[in-house]
């Protein structure tokens, strides 16, 4: 490039302009800045007929070529390329016993062939004739809908629809997916809102290293950071990584491959050196997997995912010491099991077949060391756009697919189930975890060992704006009295139910009162309300103030003494509601605990206490005296 | 899972411990499904395998409990060691680091298992002979001196698998049948009378008869 100005070439010089490496995709320098418009503006949009699939790049055309029915390997046999011997006449015909072999020539197929071959776009096109050049080039307005209206717009939200696997084999679908991605991702990331959004209809698997790192926040001079960690030195974690590199995923031809090897050892090396708080587990290999995958040929991105998600997902799960990071998830886990399907809870709690026995490898590693690549995609596509609780519904989800058999066996057959995991359907799976979270409380999922909440002044106003409660974190929520208080862990352990905030409860019951100016809430049908709120003080108490709306069933009265409810007008309602969310609300925290923990015994899901009990909710002016009753 | 296999006298809980990348979990499928596999997965906290034998008449179900082997699991997976009446602690006979921290596992075991647990020590990968860092006589005589089994396995090429886990499980049976004998009980067996009944019952006396209601 020097020699390039010297007078001696400056004839030639202006015909090689000099390369400037295109800034990267998450840099945060602009990338227009040296854009010039031509003099005529025209001239841009003057071409009629263009070939709009020409001007995609080529990764992006040989992924729809094979969409389209295109195999790669069947045109290089047929161009006698790949020339394939039957594996009889591959063998030596004399072998020595130190292991020289003769009579067989080299095989030339491992040998370089330079020859070029051309792919016939015939197909491909066919395919895509009826595409619009407005598939090209879509609109990215924010209130756009999310597909182009094409002539075929209507076959497109028709394949909207269809189950997922399907969508990400029509060649027309993703060539739509494709080009909104590669744009949204261009303007990544001033266009993060609408990235987060068009993710939660589904992700173009070609893009989706790249989606992933958006959903992830991922931004800067990643390249110039990862290139500054020292990857080289020998530290005292290599021995692991050695032994746990050529045990993962290795079904993948990509990572199981000499070059996958050295990359893997690199980033999870490259992740170790740069959290020296945090130390190697066996499963970070796992973890490491997915991102390595998708972003084979781009480390730097993929140690830059690795780095975003663990501390959103796995906050000090690496730590040297952990265990009262994993325990508390663990119990955790455990009574959201008992919240949504206590019947499970039960007899899981008698045969003594406990989280720890199985779900550690499923929490540390997100669920990468249990189910294969392709699976792990499509669930992540959903958990990415979720917050941190979203994993807990992931792993009931996974329980209650085994159901059936888990109920029917004892403790060894179940720990023998779980050690050889059945086959699970991942599209149920993510359904269903969305499904159990909507039924979850914010508050129900509290940890107090979880990433404690951003500075606000990061969150640099791109973000908040559109996510909705399911990817924002309880934890990132301003905390105020009436949110939940941390708790011993042994304490926590014993109480079967999960506890949910006092303003969780005000929320779900939609209270209003002087102290608690809400934005104008949505009326839902007024006749069902979303759950029940039991008192158990005694009648003396409740009938001093209570919680509106609420029934009182006084703890001492509720049970008889083998646990089943005692029949009474308040009982009565309480079974009405069975299958809706239930808080026990009380004054003693041992009281409302064992209380919940006989309804749960009772099957009755969805039960949850009140943290503080009534004395947080007095405070707020919402308690009602009711008029003396006759 | 046929009957015949739900049809034992007696289950079992061993537990197999030692270094990360020795093949615990190769023994054990070898032992369990006569497979090898030469990229299993780590494990990752623990996994679980059974399978039936003989011994004399009775039906034993060994219940054998993998462990993670990284150093750092032990915290969280101590609990796992609770009503093992058994341990094979594995080492890789090509890899000397992995047979020095043997004495760190035994310490392990005897801080969270029962005292009068049976252990084994086993050599692993003897079909790597050629690459052999630890001499059999060495881990030999380390074995009698701490009143270990002692056998050298190969899970690649299954050379003496199912005589380790068989003669760990007789050892077992033995020293259960004679504590029967002075204890007169019937109806429960445990090797340590003073240890109440765990989680998960580890070992459990049980008619066939009743199994096939």
């Amino acid at each position: 490039e020097e020699l390039l100005h010297d007078s001696l070439f400056s004839e030639v010089s202006s015909l090689y302009p000099p390369f400037h490496k295109p800034p990267g995709l998450f840099s945060s320098s602009p990338r227009c800045a040296n854009l010039t418009l031509p003099e005529d503006i025209s001239q841009l949009c003057k071409d009629e007929d263009n070939d709009y699939l020409a001007e995609r790049s080529v990764e992006e055309v040989y992924y729809l070529w094979c969409l389209a029915g295109g195999d790669l390997e069947k045109e290089l046999v047929n161009k006698e390329i790949i020339r394939s011997k039957p594996p009889i006449c591959t063998l030596p015909n004399f072998l020595l016993e130190d292991g020289e072999s003769f009579g067989q020539g080299r095989d030339r197929s491992s040998l370089l062939d330079d020859t070029t071959v051309t792919l016939s776009l015939c197909q491909l096109r066919n395919r895509l004739k009826d595409v619009g050049g407005e598939a090209f080039y879509p609109l990215l307005e924010d209130d756009q809908p999310a597909l182009p209206h094409s002539s075929s717009s209507n076959e497109l939200s028709a394949a909207a629809t269809l189950p997922l696997i399907i969508r990400e084999r029509d060649t027309e679908y993703q060539l739509n997916r494709i080009v909104l991605f590669d744009r949204l991702l261009k303007a990544y990331p001033y266009k993060k809102n609408q990235i987060w959004k068009e993710a939660r209809i589904d992700i173009p698997p070609l893009l989706r290293g790249m989606t992933w790192a958006a959903l992830l926040g991922v931004e800067g001079a990643i390249e110039a950071k990862y290139d500054a960690i020292d990857k080289d030195t020998p530290i005292p974690t290599d021995r692991q990584i050695e032994v746990d590199i050529p045990r993962c995923h290795q079904y993948d031809e990509l990572l199981s491959s000499p070059e996958g090897h050295a990359k893997f050892r690199r980033v999870l090396k490259a992740w170790v050196v740069s959290h020296p708080n945090l130390v190697y587990w066996q499963g970070l290999d796992s973890l490491c997997a997915p991102f390595l995958y998708l972003n084979f040929n781009n480390e730097a991105l993929a140690y830059a995912c690795m780095s975003a998600f663990i501390p959103k997902y796995l906050y000090n799960f690496f730590l040297k010491d952990n265990s009262h990071v994993i325990q508390e998830y663990l119990t955790v886990f455990s009574q959201m099991i008992a919240f949504h399907d206590p019947e499970l809870s039960n007899h899981l709690n008698e045969i003594g077949f406990i989280p720890d026995l199985y779900a550690i490898p499923w929490f540390l590693t997100m669920f990468t060391h249990v189910f294969p690549l392709h699976k792990i995609f499509h669930l992540w596509d959903t958990l990415l756009l979720g917050n941190s609780s979203f994993p807990f519904c992931i792993g009931v989800a996974i329980l209650q697919q085994l159901r059936d058999r888990l109920l029917a066996n004892g403790f060894n057959e179940c720990i023998l189930l779980f050690s050889d995991l059945p086959e699970i359907d991942i599209e149920r799976c993510v359904r269903e975890s969305i499904n159990l979270f909507r039924w979850t409380p914010k508050s129900a999922t509290y940890r107090q060992y979880a990433q404690p909440p951003r500075q606000p002044a990061d969150s640099s106003g791109t973000r908040s704006a559109s996510l909705s409660c399911f990817s924002a974190d309880y934890q990132e929520a301003p905390r105020s009295d009436l949110s939940r208080d941390s708790i011993k862990l042994d304490d926590l352990k014993a109480e079967v139910s999960p506890r949910i905030s006092a303003e969780d409860l005000i929320d779900l019951c939609e209270l209003t009162g002087p102290s608690h100016s809400k934005t104008p809430v949505k009326k839902t049908k007024p006749s069902k309300p979303k759950l029940l709120v039991v008192d158990i003080r005694n009648s003396e108490d409740f009938n001093r103030g209570h919680i509106s709306g609420s029934i009182n069933v006084p703890f001492a009265s509720a049970f008889t003494a083998e646990g089943d409810l005692i029949q009474c007008p308040a009982t009565a309602t309480l079974q009405s509601f069975k299958g809706r969310v239930v808080v026990i609300v009380g004054n003693a925290v041992k009281n409302t605990a064992a209380f919940a923990a006989h309804l749960v015994k009772n099957k009755y899901p969805r039960v949850c206490i009140l943290d503080g009990g009534i004395n947080k909710i007095k405070p707020t002016g919402l308690l009602t005296v009711p008029s003396p009753q006759i | 899972m046929g009957s015949a296999e739900e049809d034992y006298n007696f289950v079992f809980k061993v537990v197999l411990i030692g270094e990360s990348g020795v093949g615990k979990t190769n023994l054990l499928s070898r032992f369990t499904r006569n497979e090898f596999n030469h990229d299993s997965r780590t494990t990752i906290g623990v996994e679980f395998s059974t399978r039936t034998i003989l011994v004399g008449d009775a039906a034993v179900k060994a219940q054998i409990w993998d462990t993670a082997g990284l150093e750092r699991y032990r915290a969280i997976t101590s609990a796992y060691y609770r009503g093992a009446v058994g341990a094979l602690v594995v080492f890789d006979i090509t890899k000397h680091q992995t047979y020095d921290v043997v004495d760190r596992w035994l310490k392990e075991l005897y801080d969270h298992a029962e005292a009068s647990i049976v252990v084994m020590l086993v050599g692993n990968k003897t079909d790597l002979a050629q690459a052999r860092e630890v001499p059999m006589e060495e881990a030999k005589m380390f074995a009698d001196n701490n009143g270990l089994l002692f056998v050298e396995t190969s899970a690649l090429d299954s050379t003496n698998v199912e005589e380790a886990f068989e003669t760990i499980l007789k050892e077992i049976f033995y020293k259960v049948q004679k504590q029967k004998e002075r204890s007169s009980q019937s109806n429960t067996v445990s090797l340590a009378s003073e240890s109440p009944a765990s989680t998960a019952p580890a070992q459990a006396e049980r008619r066939p008869c009743c199994v096939a209601l």
